[in-house]
Parts: C-alpha cells; structure tokens; sequence
C-alpha cells in the first residue's frame, strides 16, 4: 500500500473497529483510492470465504466435581485407628488420599449412599483424574467431603454407585491378577508401593490404577536387561539420567516392557471383564512416583485405554493382534 | 450470571458455577483450538487440559471480567505444548517393539493431503472443513491466531492483544498479512468465493 493509511487502518475499517474520526477520514480517502478499494475488497472476499467453515460441537462430556477434604465433623464419622489421630500419621494420610474427577454428565445429583467402608477407605486411595477419553492425570491431595446433607456429592459416590457386586468382584479379580503377573516379572526390578486397585465407573468402565516407584529405577533395571552390553554402573546411569527428561531411546524402549505385559493380562484374562459393557472401556493408569532422593522430577503416568468393543471383537478372534494393538490408546504425561 | 460472578462463586466453594463456566465455553474454546491445530481428537483432549487447568488456577486470575482472554490464552498454551509434543510421540506396536512415527495429526493430515494436489476435489467433495484446515494451517502461527481468533471467535482486536499481550496495532498488521498469506493460497487452488458459495 503506497497510500498514507496503514494495513492496520485498513483492518480497522473492514471490521468497523476504526474511532470515528479515522473512519470518516478512511472513508473519503477510499472513495478516491482505487488500489485501497480493490485491497478492502480482496480482504473482504478471503475473510468471507473463511466463514464457510461452520462451528463444531464439541461433545466433551465434561464435568468437575469437588475435591473431598478433611473437615472437623467429616472426620468425627470415621473410625480410625488410635494410632492415626497422630499429627504425622494424619499428615501422611492426608497426602495419600483419592481424588477422582469424573468426567460425564450427572444423571442423579443427590442420592448418595456413602458406606462406612467407602468412607473409611478414602484416606488411603490416590487421586486419579480422567476423562470420557483418555486423559487421566493423577493428583495427590486432601479433598473436602460432600455429604448427604449439603446436597452435594463427592466423586467417591459414584465409586460406591456401583451396586453390581459381580462387576465389583470381578474387577478385584482382575487386580489381583494384574499385580501377580507385574509383580512376578518385575519384582527384582522395581517396589509396588501399594496394590493395584480397580475402579469400576459406570459409563465409562473399569479404570485399573497401579502405583509404580521411580521411573528412574524402574528403567535402570530395565536397561540392564535390556541393553545386555552395558556393564557398568556409570553407563546405566548415563541412560537413566537421559530418561529423567523423557528423552532417550530407552525410554520408550523401557515403558514397552511395561506396556505389553499390561495389555498381556488384558488380553489373557479378558473372561473376568465379561461384565463390563462393549460401549465402555477398560483403563489402565500408571502412576510412576517421583525419584526418591537427588533430583526430583515431576512423577509422570502412563495410560492405556482399551475399548472393551475392541476386547470382544479380538477375543471372538474376529480382529488379529496387529490391528487390536493399533486401537489401543497410549498416552504419557 | 457473568462470568465473573459465576467466577465468585465457584471460589466460594461451589463447583457448579465452574461448571457452568465449562458449559458456556466449552464450544466457543473447541473450535478456536480445532481450527488452530487442525485435528479433531486432539482438539478434544487440549480442551478438556484447558479446562483442568483452568479449574486449577482460577484462584490466581487477578480480574476475573477478563476470563474470556485467560481461557484463551490457557488454550494456546497448551496448543502450543501439545503440538511440540505431537512431533515428537511416537506410536509403537506391541508386537514387535518396532517403532512408527506417526502422530494423530499426521493420521489427520493424510486425509488431508489427498487434497492438497486438488482442492477442486475438497471443493466438489464439499470438504470445505479441510480446505480450509489446509489454508489456515499453511500461514504462518501468529498470522493463524489472529485470524482465527477474529474470523471464528469473534474477537474484538483489542480482545485479541489483551490475550496474546501484543499491541493492538500488530494484532491487526498480522490480521492484514494473515488474510493476505490466505489469499495468495486460494488463489493458488483456485478458490474464490462464487465456488465456495456454490458448493455449499
């Protein structure tokens, strides 16, 4: 533009977000300037040929809930063990508790049937949170409890929502199973701070948490196992220091042990799952907890999602294992 | 209810009001991140981080009349770390332990790019979605988000600086060479408006 109004000037009046003054000044320039009239006009084509491209829904099904904490007339409906109602033993406690975000559409909002076995259970269950598709964050924190009487709902109720004892034994089955098999291949390499739980979500399926030490540990023995030249110490950590930051060839490399035999115990023990709807999914979680001692790092997780559709189809052996393990959704955090 | 009083009352302790937050703006945030990185799957997971971050630290937004910049601008962000990301993750087959690098935007872009030697067919085929995916994807990031953030969501420019911290001046300078870059790819396809229209 050779004219003494600028592109930004120009803009300003194709969209009307010009002061009054410079529009009326704009306005009587345009009317002598051929080559501002046919650059308006060029504009304004290209900006209408953009709109022809019309608004999506999203369809995210999400929805938050709030956190469940500790509170003075909460705690005083558990029964804890003397020892807890120590300072250090409630503080570890409330760093250990779960939380949950679920994300769906909330169907009934006030029933709530909190056990006193779900009740007594919360301090000592990890925080996960995931969506109707497959990011799944775990956080670590004390959350506020919704009780009955303020109308209000904790996530946990839709934990203990699920009133079909079938589903819920069967998925302590499959808990157990996925812990033996893990435990026996990997016991030499890495510490299992806590049982892997089963969470059984209605709509969305069974979320399978398992709780891993350091990430940094796990893939030193992996290395070694893997990467059977390396001998000396100074090697594995060269590669262990490489995956703290999540690059390295070995990262993955390490993380695949991990996931094949996951989705192994899936695969093999698919019958225990029967319960489980085909429109819902069976979601496996791995929590790797931060490095104990040196440098910290963020701890990081690992989520498998598999549709239980794709579980039956590949079961009735209508779907080879290539195009099954294609379907299976990873994700690292 | 304004945002900001919805704002107020989700730190006073209802979550619901968030909630309700989620719900006005979910749609208006998908499809700003949608046309900024050109992949539906994606678009869907950045959304919903958005909005977990969103929930996390909306204690910390000074005025809370400015969400529409904040949620923004939180998408962005997370545009940006995600697509950075996306070249970088690889898909692996469990069978082998063989490694393939394709990304789902990739898988989104092959769809895509069976158009790209002829967008007449993405025209014929009414693909304009895709077309125009192409277009956008094609000029330059800082070009896109204005335009994008003009041309779909609706933004004021003085909107658009607040949220991208620019002066209003360059967010309407990349405007102009935004639509400019778009215009000199419609040409190149041979896309103008009277097709376009006609195809609809």
């Amino acid at each position: 533009m050779k004219c003494k109004f600028s592109q930004a000037q120009l803009i300003g009046y194709l969209y009307n977000e010009m002061d009054a003054r410079d529009q009326k000044l704009f306005k009587t320039h345009l009317a002598q300037c051929s080559d501002c009239q046919k650059e308006l006009q060029t504009l304004s084509e290209t900006s209408h040929i953009l709109k022809a491209w019309q608004e999506e829904s999203p369809h995210l099904r999400l929805v938050f809930m709030n956190e469940i904490s500790r509170s003075g007339r909460f705690w005083s409906k558990i029964k804890l063990p003397g020892f807890i109602n120590s300072g250090w033993a409630l503080a570890a406690i409330a760093g250990v508790v779960l939380f949950l975000f679920i994300f769906s559409w909330l169907r009934n909002g006030a029933n709530l049937n909190l056990n006193d076995e779900d009740i007594a259970d919360m301090p000592n269950r990890k925080q996960f949170l995931f969506s109707d598709s497959d990011a799944i964050e775990p956080r670590i924190s004390d959350f506020q409890v919704q009780t009955p009487e303020n109308n209000t709902y904790g996530l946990h109720a839709t934990l203990a929502k699920s009133r079909d004892k079938k589903i819920l034994k069967n998925i302590n089955i499959m808990a157990n199973i996925m812990d033996n098999a893990l435990e026996e291949k990997y016991r030499h390499y890495f510490h299992t701070p806590s049982k892997t739980q089963g969470i059984y979500l209605d709509g969305l399926g069974v979320v399978f948490l398992l709780d891993k030490d350091s990430k940094k540990e796990f893939l030193e023995t992996e290395a070694r196992s893997i990467f059977k030249t390396i001998s000396s110490s100074q090697e594995v950590e060269t590669y262990s220091n490489k995956s703290r930051f999540g690059e390295g060839y070995h990262t993955t490399e390490s993380l695949n042990g991990l996931k094949t035999n996951l989705i192994e115990v899936v695969e093999n023990y698919s019958q225990t799952l029967l319960p489980i709807s085909p429109t819902e999914s069976v979601v496996i979680a791995v929590n790797f907890n931060k490095q104990k001692g040196g440098a910290t790092t963020r701890s990081s997780r690992l989520v498998l999602r598999i549709q239980k559709k794709d579980l039956d189809t590949f079961n009735q052996g209508k779907m080879e294992l290539n195009e099954f393990l294609k379907k299976i959704n990873m994700r690292e955090y | 209810m304004t945002d900001a009083q919805l704002i107020e009352k989700f730190l006073n302790g209802d979550v619901n009001a968030f909630n309700t937050l989620v719900r006005r703006w979910e749609k208006a945030l998908y499809n700003f991140i949608i046309r900024y990185i050109g992949c539906r799957e994606e678009a869907k997971d950045i959304c919903q981080i958005t909005f977990i971050q969103a929930y996390r630290n909306l204690v910390i937004l000074r005025d809370p009349q400015k969400f529409s910049s904040w949620i923004y601008r939180i998408g962005l962000n997370v545009c940006r770390d995600e697509f950075k990301k996306l070249k970088r993750r690889k898909t692996h087959s469990l069978n082998n332990l063989d490694y393939r690098e394709e990304t789902s935007l990739n898988q989104d872009l092959k769809m895509e790019k069976s158009y790209s030697n002829d967008p007449d067919m993405a025209v014929h085929n009414g693909d304009i979605r895709n077309l125009l995916n192409m277009a956008l994807q094609s000029i330059a990031e800082e070009q896109r988000v204005v335009v994008i953030m003009k041309e779909y969501q609706g933004l004021k420019f003085t909107e658009i600086a607040e949220t991208l911290e620019i002066p209003v001046n360059t967010a309407k300078s990349r405007m102009y060479y935004g639509l400019a870059a778009l215009k000199k790819v419609f040409d190149q396809w041979d896309i103008d408006k009277e097709k376009i229209i006609y195809e609809m």
